[in-house]
């Protein structure tokens, strides 16, 4: 019997996640020789790749280059040493697309996966995998999967705050109200740019990542108050901003609102003191990966019935 | 020396809440009387502790719940999920 593994695999413009835990920043450098450090070391039909370092520019359509496709090949090199399986390995994976690109794009994305005879090798270890089925399912809702039976009997708003969009829709008894489906392009990414540039007028250079742990609350001692006082000042704002928007587009914030995406975790503190939402929920962010392999597990074994 | 600090709030609407704020309101000693209070009723709550009889009510509760799925192990509100999605959802996902 070949070895199979099922994934849930969450391709973010900021990070990709899959249902087993695994992250890793959505960016890779790319070289034509072996590069000096080979942490993270991807060896894909004769390139190298230093997997994690330098964020991909966003990708709307992840179809029209192979970007999306290396940053999974960890990501499955990851899930088959969870699984402590060896040798050549079939994957199945369950992968997804925001609410309002989801119907025009779900057959190109299923396509892009399904291959065979990959070969690469990921941390020194060579890998043999064949990806021989993929089923796309929506952003956002896949997370709410994960705690559909808490919902699944109520009128709830579901907020995916991701890296480049916030898509948010509406949820009656665990159905999606294809009327109210939105994406706005201000995901967390947009925050952290604006941050970077309101602190280079004084000057101060900080990365993505000391902002992304500070607007989490994460407080490096390093930065004096002031720095501080910009990030919660504008995380505010943001966080208002959006909710605000949200309103406009007739969602009634009465109603239970649950909010995804590593953009919600790291905003999470100022979600909660916000007066506008009264019940809020906040999932994780592996949430959408452990949905999609539940809707992978529970479609193919309606498939196979 | 480390000493440790926990701060206590009682709701004075609740009954039981009032009962012990008044209880320890009364001590001079409250952190060995608190000490003494908790160290006695966990032993007592310990007496009657039979592992076998906790394993096997979890047992019955996980059964019911149709089964650990060891892929998902280890992963909030997984399990339960399992089996119970209506076939809706999947004809939504054509329909989007």
């Amino acid at each position: 019997m070949r070895n199979r593994i099922l994934l849930g695999l969450d391709n973010g413009n900021k990070c990709t996640k899959t249902s087993e835990g695994y992250i890793s920043e959505a960016g890779f450098i790319k070289s034509n020789n072996e590069p000096i450090s080979t942490s993270n070391l991807l060896i894909y039909e004769g390139k190298f790749y230093s997997i994690g370092n330098s964020r991909l520019s966003v990708q709307m359509d992840k179809t029209v280059n192979q970007d999306a496709f290396i940053l999974s090949l960890p990501a499955i090199a990851d899930a088959i040493n969870k699984a402590g399986v060896e040798g050549e390995v079939d994957a199945i994976l369950g992968v997804g697309l925001p609410i309002v690109s989801y119907g025009t794009l779900k057959k190109k994305f299923r396509e892009y996966f399904l291959r065979r005879d990959i070969e690469f090798n990921f941390n020194k270890k060579d890998y043999k995998i064949n990806i021989i089925d993929c089923r796309v399912y929506p952003q956002g809702y896949s997370s709410l999967i994960t705690v559909f039976n808490s919902y699944r009997n109520l009128l709830c708003n579901v907020i995916d705050i991701g890296g480049y969009t916030i898509d948010f829709f509406r949820v009656e008894n665990g159905i999606i109200d294809v009327s109210a489906c939105y994406s706005l392009p201000n995901g967390i990414i947009t925050l952290i740019v604006n941050i970077q540039q309101e602190l280079l007028k004084t000057n101060i250079r900080l990365t993505e990542i000391q902002i992304q742990e500070i607007v989490a609350g994460k407080e490096p001692v390093l930065f004096e108050a002031d720095i501080m006082e910009v990030i919660k000042v504008m995380s505010e704002e943001y966080v208002e901003n959006i909710l605000a928007k949200i309103e406009e587009y007739g969602f009634e914030f009465r109603n239970p609102s649950i909010f995804t995406g590593g953009g919600s975790m790291m905003l999470q503190k100022f979600i909660e003191k916000c007066s506008r939402v009264k019940y809020v929920d906040f999932l994780d962010q592996f949430a959408n990966a452990r949905g999609y392999k539940i809707l992978l597990e529970q479609e193919l074994r309606r498939c196979y019935q | 020396m480390t000493t440790k600090r926990i701060n206590l709030s009682f709701s004075i609407d609740r009954e039981d809440d009032l009962k012990v704020y008044r209880i320890l309101s009364e001590q001079k000693y409250k952190t060995d009387y608190v000490i003494n209070a908790v160290l006695s009723y966990i032993g007592e709550r310990d007496k009657g502790f039979d592992k076998e009889k906790i394993k096997e009510a979890v047992k019955e509760a996980i059964e019911k719940c149709g089964g650990i799925s060891i892929e998902n192990k280890g992963k909030e509100n997984n399990s339960c999920v399992q089996h119970e999605l209506p076939d809706n959802i999947f004809d939504m996902f054509d329909n989007l």
